[in-house]
């Protein structure tokens, strides 16, 4: 796939007059990268939209959904191709499941607004197996394997979950393969080019840029971990430059050890001269039962060592910080007394466990936010931080529905395997999950995946808050008073955007400065956008002991504001659309290492089972004299119950807290930036810093 | 596909073609068939195959600082690869062994895929043709140059709004209307119908793109936000791009395209190349 650049249209196109913002401006920004346009032959153009910001927009989207290529996602009766996500996502209308008689789909749907990029990332490590047994031409279609699969049943989700949680010589193949996997290798060949060749044909390639594609696929790693067999999720998608990739997936058969992992992708793509790039995304460490961010490999007593963490945080530049199965950002009540991390937590630690309903003790080491203070210890022993992430959200949708984020669409996500019962599509402690986010200077390939790879993105729980944090040690005077463009232009002009690293301590300067701003979502008519209740902003930093302290400040808006009435949902009148702030750090160390990032909350809104317990015309608060059903309102379901957040559960506690279905009527929707990084001059010990 | 360049059977079958042609045209005898040669290139392939170390240099690298012993290691267990291999050919399993049959098929379908993607010029003309068919796809969007003045509801009830709404009334009339801070911006040059809506939403995107270009300020309209004004300043309708501007995106498309058909095509012509008799008769 190999795409020669375009020639120099621009300069034509100028003089049509179609193209009022190119021109002297780009040169103004202070970043490097930006100050000319780039062409090298194997890559796809930069600079070549007809609407090109040097400021940057934002532009939103969908980092890991998965289609019917996925074992997991068909067996739930998925029959969306990647086609069809990426048509959803460009805003047309697919047919999904239930299936009818037929095998057909029975239901339409359409997401409320296109979104601007996606990538569609099938599990590699089943995809020859399951184009395989859906060929009654093929070998495999008749042996045991594939007639099970195609009977589907939970045994058949389990074959993903236990063939990858296996390593080394224990490491089985699914059965209907072959000697090798010889009699599935064509089709996970075919399915793999198909898989590129739908993001080839969904890229928008005409000089409007509205829709970018990127070729994608999710190495599925789960491990067994601790005694209690528990299923570790140390799952990653891997996202490519553009359209030069592996002629196959580095996969969980291929290597199950994370190391050659990411050596392979260093080998296979990066350091060739072709043009081939690629991100490794991390996901739900929340259910990684401690080993994603543990300092050794699954399975082994050596850590990893300064190489590996080279290789790792050149890779992992992102991480995936809310989707279906969770927010992981932070543990309630772990490391500080920060409220807002009581957001869409999971009640387990491993997918065994959510696969069971069986919840776990949870652990702060399985939050990233944990990492960062982690990573920056680490910074010093090896010279890298391996968990410099920047932040993105996804919703890791199984039904192939790219971006299908709204709390009052919610469908299900199809990735656990099951429905919640009764009117629920979902597990009460699921939901749609989020948005990626990124900052760039058009649409295309180029500009999105460079912002990804600087790390210049955000996280949304959904909703299109474009959040933007710039730091540095100027004083930033005046800033709020500037529009989106003005206050861009000195944000990169004076400091740094966020995804980067400070730059070294002007002598003069005492503290750094940081000025963060948020917009509402308008959303759409029949959907329309949430005010936004406050903005704040999250400083962590390791103290003298090397222990992590987190503080959170509050930059605007108020953190009570909002009422919300949960039996029909409406809002009141309180809110904003837009909040801005400028804070200085009055307690910096300059000898300590930190980041700053920042949080845009939206006042209280339904949550998805609050949305459908009112489209029931059911209130989960007030139980009579509306009739109850307990599949939807169960008896502490639609309470909200900080207070059993920390509680202490015995087995057979009788605390009501203890019950297994607390959720909250609520949902506080957000937006995370990326942090900004702070390393001491004399901390850096090894290699030099990321360049951001 | 480039990756495909990298192939190291790739570079196995191109060198070996080569050495062939090479012993054909110095009349290079071939050594007995119970004679194995080991030399330097044979090393260097079995450690880029086993080790997958396929960088430039790596195999050298990795071979130059074997020891002695490992290096005689490295011989023993090829010769003993290679003999076994040739009494597998000599008995004819690869004919027979299913497995084998299948893995040299992939092998040669890759590598047909591989070569028929990689660079051949494309006519210009059929550039053109696609350009021409496909016309109204390559039309450019619609834009705006247009400025926003915005009022800011005091709180978001339904009376804060319709007071912003009345602000907005009352300033339409002035050639300068001064009204609140717009945070996403105040001015858009030549802006789309879908960009304008991804930051002010849908709605107000469509109704600014119903308003007639004209010195006047115009509205008030309504939004998520509060009240606009907002003075059109220009309109450009979509223009059709010449040729020539998008020629290389159009080149970029049919590259991405020809890939996934050339590949197919490549194939079948290997397959049509064979004469094929039915033979079903018991």
């Amino acid at each position: 796939m190999r795409l020669p650049s375009s020639p120099r249209w621009v300069v034509t196109l100028l003089a049509l007059g179609a193209c009022g913002v190119f021109g002297a401006d780009r040169q103004n920004l202070s970043e490097p990268r930006h100050t000319e346009l780039e062409h090298e032959p194997h890559l796809e153009p930069f600079g070549e939209c007809r609407e090109f910001t040097p400021e940057r927009r934002a532009f939103f989207g969908e980092l890991h959904v998965h289609t019917r290529y996925s074992l997991d996602a068909n067996l739930q009766g998925n029959r969306a191709t990647p086609d069809d996500a990426y048509r959803f996502a460009r805003g047309e209308a697919i047919r999904v499941g239930p299936l009818d008689g037929d095998g057909q789909p029975t239901r339409t749907v359409q997401i409320d607004r296109p979104l601007d990029f996606a990538a569609v990332t099938d599990h590699a490590e089943f995809m020859g197996f399951v184009g395989a047994c859906a060929d009654p031409d093929s070998n495999a279609y008749h042996r045991r394997g594939c007639k099970m699969f195609r009977g589907g049943g939970s045994w058949a989700f389990g074959l993903l979950n236990m063939q990858t949680a296996q390593r080394g010589r224990r490491l089985k193949r699914h059965m209907a393969c072959g000697r090798g996997g010889v009699d599935c290798d064509e089709y996970y060949r075919d399915l793999w080019i198909d898989t590129q060749n739908a993001a080839e044909r969904h890229l928008d390639r005409t000089p409007d840029c509205e829709f970018t594609t990127f070729v994608g696929y999710e190495y599925t790693a789960n491990p067994f971990t601790g005694v209690l067999g528990n299923v570790a999720n140390m799952h990653r998608n891997v996202i490519f430059r553009n359209g030069i990739v592996p002629e196959r997936p580095i996969d969980y058969f291929h290597t199950q050890d994370l190391r050659v992992f990411w050596e392979r992708l260093e080998s296979h793509c990066r350091a060739g001269d072709d043009g081939c790039d690629v991100l490794v995304i991390p996901h739900n460490s929340n259910l990684s039962s401690g080993l994603m961010f543990a300092e050794a490999p699954p399975g082994s007593r050596a850590p990893y060592t300064a190489e590996d963490d080279r290789r790792r945080s050149d890779l992992e530049r992102l991480f995936e910080i809310y989707q279906h199965k969770g927010s992981s950002e932070c543990l309630p009540g772990a490391s500080s007394s920060d409220e807002l991390c009581d957001f869409e937590i999971t009640p387990y630690n491993n997918l065994r466990s959510a696969k069971v309903d069986r919840p776990d003790e949870l652990s702060p080491h399985d939050f990233v936010r944990d990492a960062f203070g982690q990573g920056m210890w680490r910074q010093r022993q090896s010279g890298v931080n391996p968990f410099a992430y920047g932040l993105v959200a996804s919703t890791d949708n199984h039904l192939g529905l790219a971006g299908q984020v709204h709390e009052a669409l919610f469908m299900g996500g199809g990735g656990a395997g099951e429905s919640g019962g009764g009117p629920l599509p979902d597990r009460i402690y699921f939901g749609p999950g989020g948005l990626a986010g990124v900052w760039a200077e058009e649409n295309s390939r180029e500009a999105i995946f460079r912002a990804l790879k600087h790390k210049e993105t955000f996280a949304t729980s959904g909703p299109r808050i474009p959040v933007r944090l710039f730091g540095g040690w100027d004083t930033f005077d005046g800033w709020c008073g500037g529009d989106a463009t003005e206050r861009a232009r000195t944000g990169y002009d004076r400091g740094v955007p966020m995804g980067g690293t400070l730059p070294q301590r002007p002598e003069a300067i005492a503290h750094p400065t940081f000025v963060a701003s948020a917009v509402h979502d308008p959303g759409t008519g029949a959907y329309p956008g949430s005010p936004l209740q406050h903005l704040e902003l999250v400083k962590g930093w390791l103290d003298e002991r090397d222990t992590l302290q987190v503080t959170t400040h509050l930059l605007a808006g108020d953190r009570e504001r909002g009422t919300l009435n949960p039996t029909n949902c409406a809002l009141g009148s309180e809110g904003a659309h837009a909040l801005c702030a400028r804070w200085e750090d009055d307690d910096f160390d300059p000898t300590r290492p930190a980041f700053y990032y920042i949080r845009a909350i939206e006042v209280p809104t339904c949550r998805w089972t609050t949305r459908v317990c009112v489209a029931q015309e059911f209130d989960c608060n007030s139980p009579s004299p509306r009739p109850i059903d307990t599949a939807c309102c169960h008896r502490r379901m639609g309470l909200h119950e900080p207070r059993c957040f920390g509680a202490r559960c015995e087995p057979g506690s009788t605390d009501p807290c203890c019950a297994q279905d607390v959720v909250q009527p609520d949902i506080r929707e957000r937006a995370w930036s990326s942090p900004i990084w702070y390393v001491p001059p004399d901390w850096v010990t090894g290699e030099t810093q990321q360049a951001t | 596909m480039r990756s495909v360049l990298r192939e190291p059977l790739l570079h196995f079958v191109v060198g070996a073609v080569a050495i062939a042609l090479l012993q054909h045209a110095v009349g290079d005898e071939e050594p007995p068939p119970e004679v194995i040669v080991v030399d330097r290139a044979v090393l260097l392939r079995t450690v880029q195959a086993r080790q997958g170390r396929y960088r430039e240099g790596e195999a050298e690298a990795t071979l130059d600082a074997m020891s002695d012993d490992e290096r005689q290691a490295l011989i023993d267990s090829y010769v003993r690869e290679e003999a076994l291999y040739r009494e597998a050919l000599r008995v004819g399993l690869d004919e027979e062994d299913y497995v084998v049959r299948r893995r040299l098929g992939q092998s040669m379908e890759l590598m047909t895929r591989g070569l028929a993607g990689a660079d051949q010029p494309l006519d210009e003309d059929s550039l053109r043709e696609r350009f021409e068919a496909e016309g109204e796809r390559w039309r450019l969007a619609p834009s705006r140059t247009l400025r926003l003045v915005f009022f800011a509801p005091e709180d978001r009830s339904e009376a804060g709004f319709a007071a912003a709404m009345e602000h907005a009334r009352q300033a339409v009339e002035e050639t300068e209307p001064q009204g609140d801070l717009f945070e996403p911006g105040s001015t858009f040059e030549a802006v789309t119908e879908r960009t304008l809506a991804s930051q002010l939403g849908p709605e107000l995107a469509a109704a600014i793109f119903e308003l007639p270009a004209q010195p006047d300020w115009q509205g008030p309209l309504r939004s998520s936000f509060g009240a606009h004004l907002v003075q059109v300043t220009e309109e450009q309708a979509g223009d059709l791009p010449a040729f020539e501007d998008v020629r290389g995106r159009i080149e970029a498309e049919v590259r991405s395209e020809l890939d996934e058909v050339t590949g197919d095509a490549a194939v079948d012509a290997l397959v049509d190349r064979y004469e094929v008799r039915v033979e079903l008769e018991r």
